[in-house]
């Protein structure tokens, strides 16, 4: 049989987002296959010489293949892939329950809604569902589809420690932050809770009075939410509180190697990629056990109830920085959590899930 | 803390009962006053309402440009040459390589159009990003030095009833025994 393509498609492709980047690791694999390319509805300027406008899809009919990689619903995607021949496999990465955004930003909510129908309109379409963690795995069997394929192909938590960090920056550091800070990175969203993070930092500095400072890593793409952490930080006065913005996989490094803990207070993660790369950097990581954070942390972090507040998270962090031994262990679990993500290359099993469904 | 005696690995089950119960003692010594939690809460909903303003980011702006970059990539100056009339195709690629003259320079004047309207979109969206950061800023130096205006008197207070308890003190000193 002849394969015109094994082809991906995204709703939005960026520099440093997570689907796009194992989006970038999986062509790489795929091209072993046949030919490979990335098309998106929407692409960031500095993705144009990689990811292809998806009006630039060929017609490839019953013998071409086109993974879906799910995170946000726009019907013009959906149309477009309900229109199409080729062999629909879809990856699920996971919608963000349309609950976090309705109040704030309606529109948003609106799309993440649609993710979800969407993702139950394609299952009749669908050849082979895959999905990134055992988390999403069931949310996709709860909308109908079976034999879901936990892959989560292309995922690489090592790789930033590959990366040359920025010289400068780890300098500025240990100047700005002396007392040691604690790191939390993601899109800096409603439904990532950034705000229990800061009253947690408020009660470190103020009731245990330890010197830790926050640096929140993540493109802010709520100005508006974005805006009222900013004013948390300064209504609780927490000191040496930084927000980056998106930034470089050399700064990225910077920070991992500097920070003193790795936080997240996420109310919902399909995956959660950043608590893994922290521990590739033998950083501690706190998390609220929220979506896929126990499943992905797997025991190697201080996995709190979803329920904790800033109470509990500032005795986490606080219960960290104090105590060498509880450092070392947590440093050691972790760096054998990711060397036990990375023993077997996922894209490997995603490879034999595309031959399968060619029937090669 | 939460170190297995036999083995000396970290127990987390262990570990996450000790904060529980560290939470539980601070509480109790006050040290997290009752209802902490939800005044932290009602203290960031309180900024979150405050912040919303309804207003029209660049976010919107950013994805009427990239529709305005997918028509540009769409635009296409070549003539269909199909046909469904036994040697029309050949009728159709002869007319279609005549006109492609002019409608080829068309798509390229088109396409040039498109992107410089894109560049003109960016400058604009470049200009009201720029102008928010810098009104962010100006008004961000004016909160800080509201506050710390608002610390000198707070210092100023304090001193003030320094000096009261001192005065007082003085005055007990130097009051004559009855």
């Amino acid at each position: 049989m002849r394969l015109l393509g094994f082809h991906q498609i995204l709703v939005g492709a960026a520099p440093g987002d997570a689907i796009t980047s194992m989006a970038l690791a999986l062509r790489t694999a795929l091209r072993a296959l046949g030919p490979s390319e990335i098309y998106a509805l929407h692409r960031a300027p500095e993705m144009l010489g990689e990811v292809f406008p998806l009006e630039h899809l060929p017609e490839l009919g019953r013998d071409g293949v086109i993974v879906y990689h799910s995170s946000y619903g726009e019907p013009a995607m959906t149309q477009f892939l309900l229109a199409r021949e080729e062999r629909l496999v879809v990856a699920y990465h996971n919608v963000t329950p349309a609950s976090f955004y309705l109040q704030h930003a309606p529109a948003f909510a609106a799309g993440l809604e649609w993710g979800r129908r969407e993702v139950e309109l394609l299952r009749s379409r669908a050849v082979a569902a895959v999905a990134d963690s055992h988390f999403n795995a069931d949310e996709l069997a709860g909308m109908g589809y079976t034999d879901v394929r936990v892959v989560p192909a292309g995922l690489r938590p090592g790789r930033l420690t590959q990366v040359i960090p920025d010289g400068l920056l780890g300098a500025q550091l240990r100047a700005e932050q002396p007392g040691g800070f604690v790191l939390s990175v993601s899109q800096v969203l409603p439904h990532k809770r950034f705000e229990l993070l800061i009253e947690a930092m408020h009660l470190v500095q103020w009731v245990h009075e330890r010197p830790l400072g926050l640096v929140v890593v993540g493109n802010q793409r709520m100005p508006e939410y974005a805006e009222a952490l900013h004013g948390l930080a300064v209504q609780l006065n927490v000191r040496n509180v930084r927000f980056t913005g998106a930034i470089s996989d050399r700064g990225l490094s910077a920070y991992y190697r500097s920070a003193e803990v790795f936080a997240t207070t996420s109310a919902h993660e399909g995956l959660a990629v950043p608590p893994l790369e922290a521990m590739s950097f033998g950083l501690p990581v706190v998390a609220t056990g929220c979506g896929a954070l126990g499943e992905t942390i797997a025991g190697a972090g201080l996995v709190l109830p979803p329920s904790a507040g800033p109470e509990l998270i500032s005795e986490a962090i606080v219960a960290i920085h104090d105590d060498a031994r509880l450092r070392h262990d947590l440093s050691v679990r972790g760096f054998e959590r990711v060397a036990e993500v990375e023993a077997h290359d996922p894209s490997d099993a995603f490879l034999a899930l595309m031959c399968e469904v060619v029937g090669r | 803390m939460g170190a297995d005696r036999d083995t000396g690995a970290i127990d987390i089950d262990q570990i996450m009962t000790t904060l529980q119960r560290r939470v539980a003692e601070r509480r109790a010594n006050g040290d997290y006053p009752p209802g902490l939690e939800r005044q932290l809460e009602a203290e960031f909903e309180a900024i979150m309402r405050s912040v919303h303003r309804h207003e029209v980011g660049t976010e919107q702006l950013a994805a009427l440009i990239t529709g305005v970059e997918r028509s540009v990539d769409a635009v296409d100056g070549a003539a269909d040459s199909s046909s469904r009339i036994p040697g029309g195709g050949a009728v159709h690629a002869t007319a279609a390589r005549l006109v492609q003259r002019h409608t080829g320079r068309l798509a390229d004047t088109v396409r040039a159009l498109g992107t410089d309207i894109g560049s003109a979109l960016h400058e604009i969206q470049r200009l009201l990003d720029q102008q928010r950061v810098a009104d962010e800023r100006q008004l961000r130096q004016v909160v800080h030095s509201l506050f710390d205006r608002i610390a000198v008197l707070d210092h100023l207070a304090e001193t003030v009833l320094a000096l009261e308890q001192r005065v007082s003190a003085l005055e007990q000193v130097d009051a004559p025994a009855s």
